[in-house]
């Protein structure tokens, strides 16, 4: 789970679709930016886009999209000069599921909260309101991505901080040439591998869960 | 699908003949009720490639990377249209630099090919092809292992039985400040010998052993402006080009299936 590094893919499908509107339409098609610039904000949000083209809703893990039939997907976009006609935010909201309204109404939990509770050293909290909506969420980002990103950018930094600050040449070569440093050079080039590790809030929803049940 | 996805090779292995894999690399330690490993192959270094003078050129060309999106999608293929379970094995390395599941081993028990002296699995016809596995609970009827392997060719058999030597024996030779050593008796293979270490610092001389080797060398320097020469050099930038969305520098040296007489024809055009 921690080197499936799919979440670049939908970024061609983006790319041929601008290719298209370009040369068939004769409009302007740009892939909209999905990294940050400057901070860790990107320059425009693919999950606020996602939800406004009804793609699916904000959850109470992690505040990922689902789709109604997929749960997680990965989202990018491109802005257009095309008149396209407009597509509407969901008249539902995906999450929370049915199945998590009666949990939390038994056990004041549902299911992601349940596997990673604020209270305890996790990332997540929330409630529901009396017609089982989202009336409080909250969710620990920088918790979560010390967590779920152990490779990746995230982990060079960090062993580079700890390489560079090394004074002993022995020990600083052995930190170069770690399992872990390489893993993370790895994960950093264009294998895409380790770009989250942690998807146990996904794992337990019940939205799409019959998707990612197979033979 | 997947010769129409560009596969010039494909097969499929059991899950279960992965025995002399260690123990947490077999396909069952990937995905739990693993029956059959997949395997496509493809994507080999173009004729035009292999002559080209510029020897950067080959050092730069990256072709091994497409056989993996062509592993994802027969990953997602399996599983959309079968309802199964399919994992694509991921291309890099696990714990101890060992890869998450030898594909080399999968190819090999697919019967895309078999290995070789020289140290890649040759697929009798094409030669060197790079591959790609997909491990799955689905019970595609196997594929058998190569009857004949395909090394040694009738050719290096024939120059092992003059010279004591074959082409990739010769031209990196172990003796000699080389990686390869081995032996053929009644025209098989009987022995081999690989100086991995000695071929890695080759063959890797960019991609991530060389950015670690070139860091490890800025950060001895205690001149900062020796440091910042080497944070700047040619090398160091390339190493960071080949690491990165480039994709490019993963092999350097390919000397020894140069010379390779299997799939030689595809190696050449007018």
């Amino acid at each position: 789970m921690e080197i499936t590094g799919y979440d670049f893919r939908e970024n061609v499908a983006v790319h041929v679709m601008c290719d298209y509107i370009e040369r068939e339409h004769g409009h302007r098609a740009l892939q909209a930016p999905s990294l940050p610039t400057a901070g860790h904000n990107p320059p425009m949000s693919m999950m606020l886009a996602a939800v406004l083209a009804g793609l699916g809703t904000r959850s109470l893990a992690a505040n990922i999209i689902l789709h109604p039939r997929y749960g997680l997907l990965y989202y990018a976009a491109l802005v257009t000069t095309l008149d396209l006609e407009p597509d509407h935010p969901l008249e539902e909201d995906v999450c929370p599921s049915k199945p998590c309204i009666r949990m939390y109404e038994k056990l004041g939990t549902t299911p992601c909260l349940a596997s990673c509770p604020k209270e305890e050293g996790g990332c997540l909290d929330g409630a529901l309101d009396e017609n089982g909506r989202i009336s409080y969420s909250y969710y620990d980002r920088e918790r979560c991505t010390s967590r779920s990103m152990n490779f990746g950018i995230g982990s060079i930094q960090k062993s580079l901080v700890q390489i560079t600050t090394e004074e002993d040449r022995e020990q600083r070569k052995s930190m170069i040439y770690s399992d872990f440093f390489t893993q993370s050079l790895s994960s950093l080039s264009y294998y895409k591998e380790s770009v989250a590790q942690c998807f146990e809030c996904m794992r337990v929803c019940p939205v799409g869960m019959h998707e990612r049940r197979l033979q | 699908m997947v010769e129409r996805g560009g596969a010039l090779a494909w097969g499929v292995a059991d899950a279960d003949a992965f025995g002399e894999a260690p123990e947490g690399f077999r396909p069952g330690d990937l995905l739990p009720g693993a029956r059959r490993v997949v395997v496509v192959g493809g994507s080999p270094p173009r004729a035009a490639d292999w002559a080209s003078p510029v020897h950067e050129h080959m050092e730069t060309m990256g072709t091994s990377d497409r056989i993996n999106s062509l592993g994802l999608k027969t990953a997602k293929f399996i599983e959309a249209e079968f309802g199964f379970y399919a994992l694509f094995v991921p291309p890099g390395v696990r714990k101890g630099n060992r890869p998450f599941l030898s594909v080399a081993l999968a190819a090999e028990l697919a019967g895309c090919g078999s290995r070789s002296l020289a140290g890649p699995v040759l697929h009798p016809e094409y030669g060197l092809l790079f591959y790609s596995a997909i491990v799955t609970t689905y019970p595609f009827p196997f594929t058998p292992p190569l009857a004949e392997p395909a090394c040694p060719a009738p050719a290096c058999v024939e120059m092992w039985e003059a010279e004591g030597a074959t082409p990739c024996t010769s031209v990196c030779p172990l003796g000699d400040g080389g990686c390869l050593d081995g032996r053929i008796e009644n025209g098989r293979l009987v022995e081999r010998r690989y100086d991995a270490a000695r071929c890695t610092s080759r063959v890797y001389t960019h991609w991530i052993p060389g950015f670690q080797k070139g860091l490890e060398l800025a950060l001895d320097q205690e001149d900062p402006e020796a440091r910042k020469m080497v944070l700047y050099s040619s090398h160091f930038t390339k190493t960071l080009w080949s690491m990165t969305y480039a994709a490019q520098s993963q092999g350097q040296c390919w000397e020894c299936m140069r010379v390779c007489p299997v799939g030689a024809e595809f190696r050449d055009k007018a």
